[in-house]
């Protein structure tokens, strides 16, 4: 689009010089002549007679009111996209589906139409029953449109290879937009669901960036990897629920908002909460303890967690999903070790059995290694992880925290030796470890604490809990942690209290690694980092 | 020759007279067979004055220092393979055997200093461990823990029956432990034996990973016997490998049971790892009748002729039990566990598997 300039603007509008009468004149002209065409064009077509009158066009909002032409509507029944195969071959379906993308073709247009993960194409061509107005209002629908299609299943001769339905076609014959889509989108749900690899080997290069996915996420959600990662992500969830019931835990909630900072406090969210201030939790271990101390034996909860930690790596988010457990043991924390980690090798096992599709289409996108474990989880002494580390040429004090390299490394080593992306690393060092982490009676130097691990990064943190008041109050003090600030929780033992371990993981983060995904934000949908508080 | 191409001046003549010098010692052809056969012609050659004795000592002197250096050389080789990080080991000279060194046997040295993983195709479930566990008991015990790669989703009865077997077994009092992880994991071929990923790289095959252990443990053995034990372990590899072609299946079984011929078991006198091999194969695979019963034919045709009169294989295996029986009451609970193996050709073709397992914990 061109805007005229005026070529003496000290003139003013009023006086415009010869040329620029001119100019305007002739583009008048062409502006009429253009009219003229475009009705010429339009003239024949209206004389033609519209034989698809009533099969196609915009439905009015629904708004789930009756009579009129919604009353024809109603007991209608649609199938979903993901079960039309060959079987269904020259039956009449109706669908509901969002438009993927549209491509006329003379007097044919081939859509692609999608619902969820599952896609077929559709083909609408002018014949005796189809209009010419009809194949030009479909070719003008807006992408991401939610329409209702009427049609014809048909089989393809030659497998469509960009559909998930590759062996069946859609012959249309009505078809109807329910909702539509602004004609131009932040971006196409075809582009964020192109493969990671597939981008760099061929001259195709659309990729969307993190943030433009994130700052569009509800169009980012509708790409096929997407769609498996949240129903994995539930599946987790469900998962945790379901082995632990099944095993007598409760689930119980604790509260979010909390007085006091329960571990350090330098990473706590301020709220304000009336005259004063309260802190957003970041653990709900106080809690788990204090239902342990009121005998509820083995609890577990689910919930928001929040960690004001101001760090932007792949894997820390301000707000998580925690799956947190604790249970009370009666000689060993390994009884609670062991729960722990059948519990990860149940998950996986779901997973793996009831996830196929999900797994698969993840793979599909990403290109994943699938996840390898053992059944029962392998279980390392953090000696024997040290061992290993120095064998790779690592220098490394016996006392030391892994740090994060040496986790990965250590992670690597394990999985060529054992082939498992899961293990469990026992009996950490006790100066690592916080103040409320029973010693080992074995070693001073240790104590009765594990991590777990998926592919080489740390997902569980646990431990043997003091559950003596005396012992523990002791122990804080050798930290130099303020006894009046943990006074309640130190109260808590004091009536008594059975012997009891626990750990907590990240929902998000378990995902991530189950998948192999290289980004925590892919595994939270509405992601919270210190750079981002929408949508 | 092509005509197309150039003609080019002959660079020798063949025919041209070759003058031969007569300033020098005229020679016998040194090639000519014949004439190097003629004692004159060296005579000529040693005839020298003072000076050339001279050389010929020292010639003589050097041909002793390359000769003891290539026996140096030759010992040097002949000397058992160690693990990166270990020591040479000294090498025991006996003729016993497998028979156990006294000394403890010390697997740090040896580079086993972690455990060791063993990664076992469910299908193939590896009985030679049990074997092991009797055959080097007060030696060296064995702590395996069992696991289940994701790779396998339902574990065989057969590999769960020996999971609880290993479970079960009692610690010993043997100076040195190895931890073994047994994994089930669909791997190429029966089994697959890693040590570290770093220091080496994976052993392939259950006879082979028992052949490692052994030289470990019991050491090397003279070189005529370590050649004819690695050859039927080779045999005994062959034949638990799916892909040897049926024909040449029944020389390898003809090769590991040719130590019976003239000795109570596969290989000397004393159970060996050949036995531990051969038993946890046969226990693995009852079905494999065909080539097994050719085997046994020719073991009681060889029997036959050997042993002046003909025995059937019944009769043979009678005797054998009753040897069974004799060892029971010399050795105790182990004999019973050595008989087992011995009799592998034979019994364990015919008996159930079910059968062997009673024997075992009996």
């Amino acid at each position: 689009m061109t805007i005229p300039v005026n070529p003496n603007p000290e003139e003013g509008d009023g006086t415009l010089s010869k040329k620029a009468q001119k100019k305007l004149a002739k583009d008048a002209q062409k502006a009429a002549k253009k009219t003229e065409k475009a009705a010429a064009q339009v003239q024949p077509e209206k004389d033609e007679v519209d034989v698809s009158v009533g099969r196609y066009g915009n439905l009015p909002m629904i708004r789930s009111s009756r009579g009129g032409e919604f009353e024809r509507l109603y007991g209608r029944s649609f199938a979903h996209v993901k079960e039309l195969d060959a079987k269904l071959a020259n039956k009449d379906v109706w669908v509901r589906v969002r438009l993927q993308t549209s491509r006329a073709k003379g007097k044919q247009c081939f859509v692609v139409l999608r619902e969820q993960s599952s896609t077929i194409q559709g083909i609408l061509a002018v014949s005796d029953k189809i209009s010419k107005q009809f194949v030009k209002f479909a070719s003008t629908i807006n992408k991401e449109s939610i329409l209702d299609v009427f049609a014809s299943l048909t089989t393809v001769p030659k497998k469509i290879e960009s559909c998930t339905q590759s062996d069946v076609e859609l012959n249309i014959k009505e078809l109807w937009v329910v909702s539509s889509a602004k004609p131009q989108l932040p971006l196409l749900v075809e582009d964020a669901a192109r493969p990671v690899n597939e981008a760099e080997q061929e001259g195709l290069n659309i990729k969307v960036n993190q943030d433009t996915r994130l700052d569009n996420r509800i169009l980012d959600l509708r790409t096929p990897a997407n769609q498996a990662i949240y129903r994995l992500e539930a599946g987790v969830c469900r998962l945790f629920r379901d082995i632990l019931t099944k095993n007598g835990f409760v689930e119980i909630h604790t509260p979010k908002m909390i007085s006091a900072a329960s571990e350090g406090g330098a990473n706590v969210f301020t709220v304000s909460y009336f005259k004063g201030s309260a802190y957003l939790a970041q653990s709900p271990q106080l809690y788990k303890q204090m239902a342990i101390a009121a005998d509820f034996d083995k609890v577990f909860t689910v919930g928001a967690v929040f960690r004001a930690e101001d760090s932007n790596t792949h894997r820390h988010l301000t707000e998580f999903v925690g799956l947190d457990l604790e249970m009370a043991f009666k000689y060993h924390y390994h009884e609670v070790m062991k729960v722990i980690g059948d519990l990860f090798t149940e998950i996986f096992k779901g997973l793996r059995d009831r996830f196929r599709d999900e797994i698969e289409a993840v793979k599909q996108q990403y290109g994943m290694e699938p996840f390898k474990f053992l059944d029962p989880p392998l279980i390392l002494n953090f000696p024997d992880g040290v061992a290993m580390l120095r064998e790779a040429g690592v220098q490394i004090g016996d006392e030391d925290d892994l740090s994060t390299p040496d986790e990965k490394l250590l992670g690597r080593l394990v999985k060529a030796k054992y082939d498992t992306d899961f293990y469990i690393l026992d009996k950490y060092p006790l100066a690592v470890r916080p103040f409320y982490t029973m010693p080992s009676p074995d070693n001073p130097k240790y104590s009765n604490s594990y991590d777990m691990f998926m592919r080489g990064e740390e997902i569980l943190s646990g431990a043997q809990r003091i559950h003596d008041a005396d012992l523990l109050t002791e122990r804080a003090k050798h930290h130099g942690v303020d006894l009046e600030k943990i006074k309640a929780y130190v109260d808590a033992f004091r009536y008594g209290c059975p012997p009891h371990a626990g750990g907590g993981i990240g929902l998000e983060r378990v995902v991530m690694l189950y998948l192999g995904l290289d980004n925590i934000r892919k595994t939270s949908m509405f992601p919270r980092d210190p750079k981002r508080l929408t949508p | 020759m092509a005509s197309s191409m150039y003609r080019m001046k002959p660079l020798f003549d063949p025919y041209a007279k070759i003058e031969i010098m007569t300033d020098m010692y005229r020679m016998k052809n040194l090639h000519d067979h014949d004439a190097r056969s003629d004692p004159v012609s060296t005579e000529i050659v040693s005839n020298g004055s003072a000076e050339d004795d001279d050389f010929v000592k020292f010639l003589e002197g050097r041909q002793e220092e390359l000769l003891k250096r290539l026996d140096k050389l030759r010992q040097l080789l002949s000397e058992p393979i160690v693990t990166p990080g270990a020591s040479p080991k000294k090498i025991p000279t006996s003729n016993q055997g497998s028979k156990m060194t006294v000394q403890a046997v010390d697997l740090v040295k040896l580079g086993l200093s972690q455990d060791v993983v063993f990664n076992v195709n469910p299908a193939h479930p590896p009985h030679s461990l049990l074997g092991l566990a009797k055959l080097w008991s007060g030696t060296l015990d064995f702590n395996v823990t069992c696991h289940t790669h994701s790779s396998v989703r339902n574990l065989p009865k057969p590999a769960a029956e020996l999971q609880e077997k290993l479970a079960a077994l009692a610690p010993g009092k043997a100076p040195a432990c190895l931890n073994i992880r047994l994994v089930w994991k669909e791997v190429d071929g029966d089994a697959c034996f890693v040590i570290s990923p770093l220091k080496s790289v994976p052993i392939s095959g259950e006879v082979n990973f028992l052949r490692f252990l052994n030289s470990c443990v019991a050491g090397k053995l003279g070189d005529v016997e370590q050649t004819i034990l690695d050859d039927r372990l080779d045999s005994c590899h062959a034949i638990s490998v799916a892909t040897v072609p049926k024909s040449e299946l029944r020389s390898h079984h003809q090769n590991v049971f040719e130590g019976l011929k003239t000795s109570k078991w596969l290989s000397g006198d004393q159970p060996s790892i050949l036995d531990v091999a051969c038993w946890s194969l046969k226990s693995r695979d009852g079905e494999k009748s065909a080539a097994q019963e050719e085997a046994e034919e020719a073991i009681a045709s060889r029997r036959g002729g050997g042993v002046a009169d003909k025995t059937t294989a019944k009769e043979m295996e009678d005797a054998e039990i009753e040897d069974a029986g004799m060892e029971d009451a010399g050795k105790g609970n182990a004999g019973m566990e050595d008989a087992a193996i011995r009799r592998g050709p034979t019994l364990m073709a015919t008996r159930s598997a079910q059968a062997r397992s009673d024997l075992l914990e009996g």
